[in-house]
């Protein structure tokens, strides 16, 4: 009786890794669709009017899940980026490179979200709390591994200096979620811990629904850009031409 | 809205440009490197 093992180190490689990824883009794709339009429809329809924010509350319903996003895609690049580094894996370094424009973006669409519902909340745009600045402080550092990675021209060297500053730049990431109880701040503190949440189920319901939306939707662009970093850098290898075949 | 429509179709309408926006350069990202990697 044979014994069948996959083996999954294979996968490091881009040759083996860019037609696996070519098979998962449509599932992943189809999925987010599906899964954002039922977490818009339970965050509309079903969950109830909040008594004191009332309907402005249902911002929460993406920017819960654009911050989250944020923060572990940087989390996720910063992992990648320096098992890249140490152990000269170039996939990584190019899944690094593939997930900072998507993280960029989540945080972008965090810190404005934020801004429209900090305007009726709070009745201010923006106030130089903890939270708010070291998520700012966040989006710089996309901006400045995005910037850094484009302004080296040899691909390896672009991928040390990315890692350096990735590697450094995650300090942010628990300063962000811990800085509602270290620091006197206006954001409100963690709506869902580990022992508790404190919202209704189905508002509840839509934020996990519309992050797990977030998520698929993630590894599905994630998974595109690193096929085309793929065939940028690898233009000239055979195998390349014979998968395109 | 009960008011609060500017912000809450803000949100969503915001987040709507910057993901499709996202979708859309990744697609002509994807053209561009298939129209210049040639395969046999």
């Amino acid at each position: 009786m044979s014994k069948r093992t996959i083996n999954w180190y294979k996968y490091a490689a881009p040759a083996n890794f860019y037609p696996l990824a070519g098979k998962m883009i449509p599932w992943f794709a189809t999925a987010s669709a599906l899964i954002f339009v039922v977490g818009l429809y339970v965050s509309f329809f079903v969950a109830p009017t909040d008594y004191q924010q009332h309907e402005a509350y249902r911002i929460i319903f993406i920017h819960v899940p654009a911050a989250w996003m944020g923060m572990f895609l940087y989390v996720l690049l910063a992992i990648y980026a320096g098992i890249g580094w140490a152990f000269n894996a170039r996939l990584s370094s190019m899944m690094a490179t593939a997930i900072a424009p998507t993280g960029a973006i989540f945080t972008l669409i965090s810190l404005v979200t934020g801004s429209l519902w900090g305007r009726p909340a709070w009745g201010v745009w923006w106030v130089w709390d903890a939270r708010l600045t070291s998520t700012l402080i966040l989006m710089f550092l996309y901006i400045g591994f995005i910037s850094l990675q484009s302004s080296i021209d040899d691909a390896r060297r672009a991928d040390r200096a990315g890692a350096v500053l990735a590697l450094v730049g995650v300090i942010n990431v628990p300063i962000i979620y811990f800085s509602v109880q270290w620091w006197n701040s206006l954001h409100q503190g963690a709506t869902i811990t580990a022992k508790s949440f404190k919202m209704a189920p189905s508002m509840l319901a839509a934020m996990l629904i519309l992050l797990a939306a977030c998520w698929i939707y993630s590894i599905a662009v994630v998974l595109v850009r690193v096929r085309c970093i793929i065939r940028e850098r690898e233009h000239e290898a055979p195998w390349l031409a014979e998968a395109e075949a | 809205m009960g008011g609060y429509a500017l912000y809450v179709w803000g949100s969503y309408g915001v987040t709507l440009i910057l993901l499709g926006g996202e979708v859309l350069m990744l697609w002509q990202r994807k053209r561009k490197v298939s129209h210049n990697t040639p395969s046999d």
